[in-house]
């Protein structure tokens, strides 16, 4: 929505110009209806969502936070909420009935016909993430020895209420699946052919509960605009659709995004969360972390003497850390977010294992050329401080591989015992590095210096 | 009646756009729509009316055609709302947000003048929103775009996107370093000073890295905007502090424990709490400021601000050891 349009409109709707608004409103799209009423105060988002027309009303909710929809569901009388969750399809009601505390939920349940109660029941008692939670029941079925002309005749007749007819579902009289035709097959086939002759008898299916991301992911995979879901006896319960399958998508990176900053996940949106709450979600990994790094401060006070002995030791500390930290950062990130988008696979830990050797060879000649000519620049080109640029590169290149190689093998690592790899991120690798390279570091000083 | 998909030589959509095969106008009726669609083999989710300039006037979905009566024009029922449509030089990241926002299966691209030029089509925006996200874990891992997936990058290639900032970083925190030196004195006095440096900057990188990747996401997914600001950072420095208190409570009990030093648990104490309350602060409003000026938010995440906080917090914790221990 450009800037124009909104101030057109912020302007009728504080002067209550609403056949204008109205004319307005009901050209756009549903979605930025929905972040219209999400600008305005709350008491006038009833009184301008009641200009809308019924389908455009049922869209625009769809598509509105679940605050406001709340609101609007108080305002309204039982009249008008029947009249809007006729409109919608099973999934959306489902979603919009999972953000609604008991009270309204009852009250929404109390509203709608019988049959999308059964079918809303049914969703809801799917596990949270599974792909029963994220189906509709409301595809379009065929039988096998219908012709497509009274295939099409059916979806005529039917197709209204489906989420989508672009996929057909082919059962039998018990509801087991037995393929599926699409809407292009159909198109072409000659209206005196049966459906049994033009559909796919072998096709991706999921169960109920299947992890609701595999699912996502074999969209991707696969290029499909919908997925059967499948009761254990193999009859057709629901399918997934392509747009449900981007939310998830989306949602499992938001989640990855968190997890890989060494934060727990928090459901509601970020301004609407208490301080004590992110508190919380941030506490038990930093507790975790610096309690570890206090395992790095041991081994230091362990070589008192080296850096007491020489001071510039200690200076190279945050250096070396921090490039192993962002070694380790970028090698671990890319990794973790190949793994899940199968880009890299279990199977692939050879050949990325010494993927990430090579590019530990190709960093460590650059950092450590620019570091020695910096070192020598700044302290002078006599022997203790050649000794000392010499420590310094070999600390670092040492750095560099245990990052990027450590990088590779937690995340990895993790995965194979069925852990999340996005734990293995930055904030814990960093941790495990900072001990290693210290180590490392002193150890070589150590000897190099006659500590 | 293809269209000329050239004009997307050398733009961020080559590649991604289908041409138009046939042409619909707005008098067609839905029985001859269908019928050119048999002819011309090509089934579209959507599809595109135009007049007779080829300008892009309305669209109708697929499953409307088919339940409409075969004698309504397809003027009659295309769908009424505002038409979403790309234009030629728009990037992928806007492409793919469209498709996510709208639920399209298809998206028109038409040029200046409205008209219709291609389309693209919802399993290509699968594949950008997933390209568009994995560019964003890469920036905020401080690695600059590459063009294919992990395993098909040269060596050469993928050392030059990690390179540039491992750089930068590593010429910053030898800023750090120096000050360091400065404090020559009161390590070699105090070498136990020393070995609370590890824990100062984790400590700090991580808090810097918690807040600057959920407002960095927050941004990016719209959820948070620049008016939003005070907003923000007023929270971090709440949850700065929070987060502080836990932790000073439990560092300062284990270094009682540990040294029996009450000054040097006081030292601690106080450099770790600064240094947690600057680095929310900072992880909250160098991202949402980078965002305004129009720099990518993503630029401003944990190695950056990392680095910031190190060299802060090591000078604030040596200052105050001074003052603590009369250094």
């Amino acid at each position: 929505m450009d800037q124009i349009s909104e101030n057109i409109i912020s302007r009728l709707i504080q002067n209550k110009k609403y056949p204008l608004l109205k004319n307005i409103l009901v050209e756009l799209n549903p979605f930025d209806i929905a972040e219209i009423l999400g600008g305005i105060p709350q008491e006038q988002i009833s009184t301008i969502f009641r200009l809308l027309p019924k389908e455009l009303a049922a869209e625009v909710f769809v598509e509105m936070d679940s605050d406001e929809q709340e609101v609007l569901i108080k305002a309204c009388t039982d009249k008008e909420l029947q009249a809007m969750m006729d409109e919608l399809y099973v999934d959306d009601t489902v979603d919009i009935i999972e953000e609604m505390p008991a009270t309204v939920v009852k009250r929404i349940l109390r509203n709608i016909s019988p049959d999308m109660r059964k079918s809303i029941n049914l969703i809801l008692h799917y596990p949270d993430d599974s792909a029963g939670s994220i189906m509709t029941t409301e595809y379009a079925d065929l039988k096998k020895n219908m012709t497509v002309s009274e295939a099409f005749r059916r979806i005529r007749q039917t197709g209204v209420d489906k989420e989508t007819i672009y996929t057909c579902y082919v059962t039998d009289e018990s509801r087991h699946l037995l393929g599926s035709v699409s809407i292009e097959k159909l198109l072409y086939a000659k209206g005196s052919d049966t459906v049994g002759d033009i559909m796919t008898s072998d096709i991706i299916t999921v169960h109920t509960l299947d992890d609701k991301e595999d699912v996502a992911k074999a969209f991707d995979k696969y290029n499909l605009l919908a997925i059967p879901v499948a009761d254990q006896e193999n009859r057709l319960v629901g399918i997934v659709t392509v747009d449900d399958a981007i939310d998830v998508i989306q949602e499992e990176a938001e989640e990855d995004f968190i997890k890989m900053a060494a934060m727990q996940q928090n459901d509601e949106e970020y301004l609407k969360t208490k301080s004590v709450i992110h508190a919380k979600n941030r506490i038990i990994w930093l507790l975790v972390l610096m309690l570890s790094a206090a395992v790095t401060g041991k081994i230091i006070s362990g070589y008192e003497d080296a850096f007491s002995a020489i001071p510039l030791l200690a200076a190279f500390i945050p250096m070396l850390m921090g490039t192993g930290g962002n070694c380790g950062a970028q090698s671990s990130t890319m990794i973790i977010r190949g793994l899940a988008t199968d880009e890299i696979r279990l199977s692939h830990f050879i050949r990325v294992l010494f993927k990430e050797m090579r590019l530990s060879l190709l960093i460590s000649v650059v950092l450590v050329a620019v570091n020695t000519v910096r070192v020598l620049l700044q302290y002078g080109s006599n022997p203790e401080q050649i000794k000392l640029a010499i420590v310094m590169g070999l600390s670092l290149i040492c750095t560099i591989f245990a990052a990027n190689i450590l990088g590779v093998i937690l995340p990895m690592g993790a995965k194979k015992i069925k852990l999340d790899p996005a734990m293995m991120a930055a904030p814990l690798l960093t941790t495990v590095l900072d001990a290693c390279s210290i180590l490392i570091f002193f150890g070589i000083a150590s000897a190099m210096f006659h500590l | 009646m293809t269209t000329d998909l050239s004009v997307f030589k050398g733009t961020d959509l080559e590649g991604l756009v289908s041409p138009i095969t046939f042409s619909l106008s707005a008098n067609t009726t839905a029985q001859e729509a269908l019928d050119l669609i048999r002819s011309n083999h090509s089934v579209r989710y959507v599809l595109y009316i135009t007049d007779d300039q080829n300008r892009l006037t309305g669209t109708v979905k697929l499953s409307d055609l088919l339940i409409a009566d075969p004698e309504k024009t397809l003027g009659e029922i295309r769908e009424d709302h505002q038409l979403i449509t790309a234009g030629i030089h728009e990037d992928r990241e806007e492409i793919a947000e469209k498709f996510r926002d709208y639920d399209l299966l298809s998206l028109p691209v038409t040029d200046d003048d409205g008209t219709l030029v291609g389309m693209i089509e919802y399993d290509d925006a699968i594949d950008i929103l997933r390209e568009e996200t994995t560019e964003d874990f890469e920036k905020m891992a401080a690695i600059s775009a590459q063009d294919r997936p992990y395993l098909m990058t040269s060596d050469f290639n993928m050392a030059k996107s990690r390179i540039v900032w491992l750089l930068v970083l590593m010429l910053s925190s030898i800023i750090t370093g120096d000050i360091i030196t400065r404090y020559e004195n009161a390590f070699v006095t105090m070498p136990i000073l020393i070995s609370f440096i590890p824990m100062l900057m984790d400590t700090g990188g991580n808090c810097g890295s918690q807040s600057s990747t959920i407002v960095i996401r927050g941004i990016t997914t719209k959820e948070l905007r620049f008016s939003d600001f005070f907003k923000v950072v007023f929270k971090e420095f709440k949850i700065g502090i929070l987060v502080s208190a836990v932790l000073a409570v439990v560092n300062g009990i284990r270094i009682l424990i540990q040294y029996h030093d009450p000054l040097l648990a006081l030292t601690i104490v106080i450099s770790l709490i600064i240094t947690v309350i600057f680095a929310k602060l900072l992880g909250a409003a160098l991202p949402m400021l980078a965002d305004k000026i129009g720099i990518d938010p993503a630029t401003m995440a944990s190695p950056l601000i990392t680095t910031i906080v190190d060299t802060c917090s090591v000078l604030i914790y040596f200052r105050f050891a001074c003052i603590i221990f009369q250094l």
